[in-house]
């Protein structure tokens, strides 16, 4: 048999300003400005990626804007290091564009109800939530050409910190000065926004005691992370048929810094948000308090590493894996192999005790609907 | 040595390895899909594709679902596996040409799920709108045959309707099996699918008899029936919501083979785009559909949208006067060499991982024989040519 040729390099840039570094008054510039240099009108990389029909993605963490860039084809794509310092400025009008598209995904991320339902667990589970990284109306209409032009001066030079794909020759960047979000503290609480409409949104967040690495993510999956094959699906899909959409995920970030949480949520009809509340808490449990099977453990083992290791087969697949080891961050691949060690020693997370969980529902349930009952 | 390609008993496998990737990726493709459902089972194609995922063979509960689309013309079922797995994971999919028991609540659930998918795919306009235009820029050709079936549609498929479609189309000789990963092994692999595909009995072949018996009676009835019912198939009419209105579409219909030419026409730099860009409006989105002559030959229409809410009218006509120096300007050797370029890149990106390799491997227009055609009516020959249309109060229109 032949094989199959490996094809394709990347790149990432990563600019060592996110929307954490924002100005108070100027939310959403470090957003506005990775637009404009992803603008092929703007002289800097967009051109360039537009020019080569490259691949490219574009994603925003509290402290660094990241680009990346993937060809098919023999180019050089260490050309685009430099590209950014050639961007040049926008102009007034050109500004006015870059507010308006921002403004209108600003718009439909706020008007995504999942989206929603994310922000709002987030929200009580942390305490206040960030500023939006999109920035606002107000907080975009502060932002002039000057601050976009102070921006590309102050990160684009030697501060950009640029990752090749393994197999590059280049030299890779000397590992450090990645900065991390501070830790937030767990508040937790209960909160309710009524919306109207035929579906409500209910989600429910555990902290937990800092777990052995894969065991928060086992127990995710072993929960049903897409609602599907793990137990979420046993209880509010097929004992009970109620749910429409369901899901477990982490809530904290994987650098493992501040409070983790194994979140639930689902969509149900009004009538039976009350009931899939608790059916979701007695589902958690049933995990965090074991034991689960082996064999059980170890099926929800190897759908998780082989979603983890498809990721790493994506095309910026290689270069994010490179990324993450030289930012100190866990690689997937490892993260894998620990997944694998936890289905054999059996370690899962566990309820972080003296901490309240987080609850929340979204949508055409009365304001008081999360007063009482028990919850979590 | 090229390729691993093998007929396992009709059924066309091919493998390819992948040393560098962290998984496997498998596709099945069967060449049947919405056109082959009988007008009197419109929606049995797409449950049967919902019920063979949902009531097929069990696969290891360690293996990630199995996912399903159904087009008009063929069906196309995938999954992805650690590299220790890829023998279970070519059985999980070669067991899905074949047919199970299937309890009755497992059929109402996929019936709803289906049911959702439709109403979701009828609030996009997009695909909404291009199996729309699509047909009756070529009717005759199921090209809207994945918006045939309606709830009521839906609601009258019987187990035994989805069985017959199963029975019928799901087999070795229509379809095809790729996987690419690394480190595989071709005997344990071909083995495993070899075991897990039905084979084509001669018991099976009674039962095709009597389905082919079934098109000819729902042939001759539609023969009954106005020539205007090629795009409603069944009686019911394709409904557009008032919503859509002030959207302009553009069609053009040609074979299915993607050329540089039709991506230097309608592709993101496009000149088509491009024309109506100057006019102060992107594309709202583009999309192909297939389908397929009495004769068997694969046709495709490509559709670009735009919402150019009260600007509709000026902008069609722009679209329409500017037809032949965008199309002209889209054989440009510059504009050639440009989608040439992106082509290329697009190509590989879609091939880059496992699953993509997989699916590449099959190809958009598989060289096997298509599953048993329709009895054959009569239908225009294919014209090759650009159309615009706009919706006007619910209604279609082609823009003149």
């Amino acid at each position: 048999m032949s094989a199959a040729p490996d094809t394709g390099r990347a790149v990432i840039v990563d600019l060592p300003h996110g929307p954490a570094d924002d100005p108070q008054d100027r939310a959403g510039l470090a957003a506005l400005a990775a637009r404009h240099l992803m603008d092929p009108r703007a002289g800097g990389p967009g051109t360039l990626a537009r020019a080569r029909v490259w691949h490219t993605r574009h994603q925003l963490a509290p402290h660094c804007s990241s680009f990346a860039f993937w060809s098919g084809l023999d180019d050089d794509l260490a050309e685009v290091g430099t590209a950014f310092a050639l961007a040049v400025p926008p102009g007034a009008d050109r500004l006015r564009e870059l507010v308006a598209a921002q403004l209108r995904l600003a718009t439909a991320y706020r008007d995504d109800p999942y989206t929603r339902l994310l922000d709002l667990l987030e929200a009580t589970a942390t305490g206040a939530p960030d500023r939006p990284a999109l920035g606002t109306e107000q907080s975009l209409a502060a932002i002039g050409p000057q601050d976009v032009r102070a921006y590309l001066a102050a990160n684009c030079g030697d501060r950009a910190v640029t990752h090749r794909s393994a197999g590059d020759d280049a030299p890779a960047p000397a590992p450090g000065a990645v900065r991390q979000p501070r830790p937030r503290h767990w508040r937790g609480g209960r909160r309710t926004v009524p919306l109207p409409g035929a579906v409500v949104r209910v989600a429910l967040a555990l902290p937990v005691d800092p777990p052995a690495p894969g065991a928060l993510e086992l127990a995710v999956e072993l929960l049903g992370s897409h609602g599907l094959g793990g137990r979420l699906a046993r209880a509010l899909r097929g004992e009970r048929p109620l749910a429409y959409g369901l899901g477990a995920f982490r809530l904290g970030g994987p650098d493992g810094r501040g409070t983790a949480a194994l979140a639930v949520q689902a969509q149900v009809a009004p009538d039976h948000a009350r009931e899939a509340l608790h059916l979701l808490r007695e589902t958690v449990h049933s995990v965090l308090s074991g034991p689960v099977p082996e064999a059980e453990r170890r099926d929800a083992s190897a759908r998780l590493r082989t979603a983890l290791l498809s990721q790493v087969d994506q095309p910026f697949g290689a270069v994010d894996e490179r990324r993450r080891r030289l930012r100190g961050e866990p690689e997937l691949t490892a993260l894998a192999a620990a997944v694998g060690e936890r289905a054999l020693d059996g370690l899962l997370p566990s309820v972080a005790p003296g901490l309240t969980p987080a609850t929340v529902a979204l949508g055409a349930v009365p304001e008081d609907f999360l007063e009482s009952g028990t919850w979590a | 040595m090229g390729m691993t390609s093998v007929d396992l008993g009709g059924l066309r496998v091919r493998l390819l390895e992948r040393p560098g990737a962290r998984t496997t990726g498998a596709v099945l493709l069967v060449r049947a899909g919405s056109a082959d459902d009988r007008p009197a089972a419109l929606g049995a194609a797409h449950l049967a594709e919902h019920l063979r995922i949902a009531a097929g063979p069990p696969g290891p509960a360690s293996m990630p679902p199995v996912r399903g689309v159904t087009d008009n013309t063929t069906t196309r079922f995938s999954a992805v596996s650690l590299p220790e797995d890829a023998p279970a994971l070519a059985a999980r999919l070669a067991g899905l040409l074949g047919t199970s028991d299937l309890a009755d609540t497992v059929f109402e659930a996929e019936r709803q799920a289906v049911l959702v998918e439709h109403r979701q795919a009828a609030a996009n306009p997009l695909l909404a709108l291009g199996p729309a235009v699509a047909d009756a820029a070529l009717p005759g050709h199921g090209l809207a045959a994945t918006r045939w079936a309606d709830a009521d549609a839906l609601a009258r498929l019987t187990p035994a309707d989805t069985a017959a479609f199963t029975d019928r189309h799901y087999r070795r000789a229509v379809a095809g099996l790729a996987l690419t990963g690394p480190s595989l092994d071709p005997d344990r692999i071909l083995a495993a699918i070899d075991a897990a595909a039905r084979p084509s009995p001669p018991a099976a072949q009674g039962a095709y008899e009597a389905y082919a018996e079934s098109d000819a009676a729902d042939a001759a009835d539609a023969a009954d029936g106005p020539s205007e019912d090629r795009g409603r198939r069944g009686g019911h009419p394709l409904a557009l919501s008032p919503e859509l209105d002030g959207l302009v579409l553009l069609s053009l219909t040609c074979d299915p083979a993607a050329t540089d030419h039709l991506t230097a026409l309608l592709g993101p730099e496009g000149t088509a785009q491009a024309a109506a860009l100057r006019h102060g409006h992107p594309v709202l989105g583009r999309t192909s559909l297939t389908g397929r002559s009495p004769s068997g030959r694969a046709v495709a229409v490509h559709v670009l949208c735009w919402r150019a809410g009260a600007d509709a009218d000026r902008l069609a006509d722009s679209l329409a006067a500017g037809a032949p120096a965008y199309r002209a300007a889209a054989t440009a050797p510059e504009a050639l060499a440009r989608a040439s370029l992106r082509r290329r890149q697009e190509d590989a990106h879609a091939a880059r991982t496992p699953l993509g390799a997989a699916a590449a491997l099959l190809g958009e227009a598989p060289d096997g024989p298509a599953s048993p055609a329709p009895p054959v009516r009569q239908a225009p020959p294919v014209p090759e040519g650009l159309a615009l249309w706009r919706v006007d109060r619910g209604v279609l229109r082609r823009h003149v």
